[in-house]
């Protein structure tokens, strides 16, 4: 059972992570031997974009340079002091990790504390990132007539997140994909376009413009589904499976009601007086 | 038709059947050919292919980190004395590990081991030759990287790391050990689970293609 269960994630790998998985870099037995092998996992659920970082450095000195490790910028520097309650080192005596069991001869040597050699320690990193909320923008305003276009449509756009890992840095791309709507009256659609501004054609139809048959009050929602793809210390970006999706703050918007009003010849300026000329 | 001869009823059922199979004058269309089934158990991987894929990727992987150890022992350099053990294709890779050692002036002292190796795939391919995927736990934890000027450590030190949890020395052993600790860069190498990917035309002759840290559950 574990074994298929192996097979089934080693298959899965092609270079690009899927929806919960791993990616990994190739490796030759050198580089690893020399402790420069990191693996970058990555979790993509509907809310964010989770990406988690263990290397595993090997033991040293404590009192080694700095400039012994490897200068390669993708390896951590090691930690400098003995990770108590490690696997490797649940007991220090001596200086020394000396693993889950006591030694039965251990030597008194409590005065060298600080010259203890560091066990091999991995170390773990988790970062989240999150696509900003996405902005819904209406025309005319927050008020509109029924029976008209009235074009509403997403500020949402491309964005790039950065943070570090390990120390190191990495970025993340969330690029939108889709646009759930739902215009409160019932309508509902998903739109691969943001949409734009009307410009000069007010009223007139665009291609994410909504009508609204009956004056009221409707609160419009949206929902905008983004593709991820992260880069790990200036590497090429890999793009991850799956979505991420953020809801923005709803709007309201007010759908007026029209009345006819037959005039003389017409009302001057503010002489409109709840549908009646004055 | 000598055969047939003997069995005349045999060889006019023959004769009906075939006609009965010709193709009428209104179904000049080539018909689509009949593949027959295959079994499935034919497609999967014999277990005499999965043992011989095990043993083989077993000397190809044991070879490949002796290879590696004896490169590195000396510093990184000479790295084409890996190239007859992997492909053209993975061949790169093995110079940019080898490079490192050579640039940061290291060198190994000890043998990396491989263990519990699984075989995950082992199939033919169309074209001929094999693609086997294993993956196995790679043990250089007795592997010491140090300078490549540096002398040899003390065999007290190489005797701690290998039983790092029952080690039991004496006050001039833990000497000797904080002595060497206290003045040296070295660090040991890591136990990683490990996928190698290898192709050959048989098991006998298998290259390693690619090999990868292995960081989800494994025996290692």
């Amino acid at each position: 059972m574990l074994a298929s269960g192996v097979l089934a994630l080693v298959l899965s790998f092609s270079g690009v992570a899927t929806g919960a998985s791993v990616w990994l870099e190739a490796c030759s037995q050198a580089s690893r031997t020399g402790g420069e092998c990191v693996g970058i996992s990555t979790s993509v659920n509907a809310e964010g974009v989770t990406l988690g970082a263990t290397v595993t450095t090997p033991g040293s000195s404590a009192s080694a340079p700095a400039s012994s490790v490897f200068s390669s910028p993708r390896i951590p520097r090691p930690p400098r002091n003995p990770v108590l309650g490690s696997r490797q080192c649940s007991i220090i005596l001596a200086g020394l990790c000396r693993g889950q069991s006591a030694p039965k001869n251990p030597p008194p040597r409590a005065a060298r504390v600080q010259r203890a050699p560091i066990p091999p320690t991995s170390v773990s990193d988790l970062v989240a990132f999150q696509p900003l909320p996405p902005g819904i923008v209406i025309e005319p305003g927050s008020w509109s007539l029924p029976r008209v276009s009235t074009n509403i449509f997403s500020s949402a756009s491309a964005q790039s997140q950065s943070g570090t890992l390990l120390g190191w840095p990495i970025e993340v791309r969330f690029s939108p994909q889709s646009y759930r709507w739902s215009y409160g009256d019932g309508a509902s659609v998903t739109r691969s376009e943001p949409g734009s501004s009307w410009g000069q054609n007010q009223f007139g139809s665009t291609s994410t413009s909504h009508v609204y048959r009956a004056p009221g009050t409707y609160t419009v929602t949206l929902q905008v589904d983004y593709s991820v793809s992260y880069r790990f210390d200036q590497g090429g970006f890999v793009p991850l499976a799956g979505v991420v999706s953020r809801a923005g703050p709803p709007a309201t918007l007010q759908i007026l009601r029209v009345d006819s009003v037959l005039v003389d010849e017409g009302c001057p300026p503010g002489g409109l007086v709840q549908g009646r000329c004055e | 038709m000598p055969r047939l001869q003997k069995y005349p009823g045999l060889a006019l059922a023959l004769i009906i059947a075939l006609t009965g199979c010709a193709p009428s004058p209104e179904s000049l269309e080539p018909a689509e050919p009949e593949v027959p089934p295959s079994p499935v158990a034919t497609q999967l991987p014999s277990d005499d292919l999965f043992e011989a894929a095990r043993l083989g990727a077993t000397r190809a992987v044991g070879a490949y980190l002796e290879r590696s150890d004896l490169i590195t022992s000396e510093g990184g350099v000479s790295p084409e004395r890996m190239a007859t053990l992997v492909t053209r294709e993975w061949y790169p890779k093995e110079e940019e590990g080898f490079a490192r050692f050579t640039t940061a002036g290291e060198r190994t002292l000890g043998r990396t081991t491989a263990d519990s190796l699984q075989v995950q795939l082992a199939r033919k391919l169309p074209g001929g030759g094999l693609d086997i995927g294993v993956i196995a736990c790679v043990d250089a934890t007795k592997v010491l990287v140090l300078g490549l000027e540096d002398e040899d450590p003390p065999v007290e030190v190489l005797e701690w790391q290998g039983e790092w949890e029952s080690f039991d020395g004496t006050t001039e052993e833990w000497d000797v050990i904080e002595g060497f600790w206290a003045t040296t860069s070295a660090r040991w190498g890591q136990r990683d689970a490990v996928v190698f990917w290898l192709l050959g035309e048989s098991t006998e002759e298998l290259l390693v293609d690619h090999t990868e840290q292995w960081w989800g559950i494994s025996r290692c």
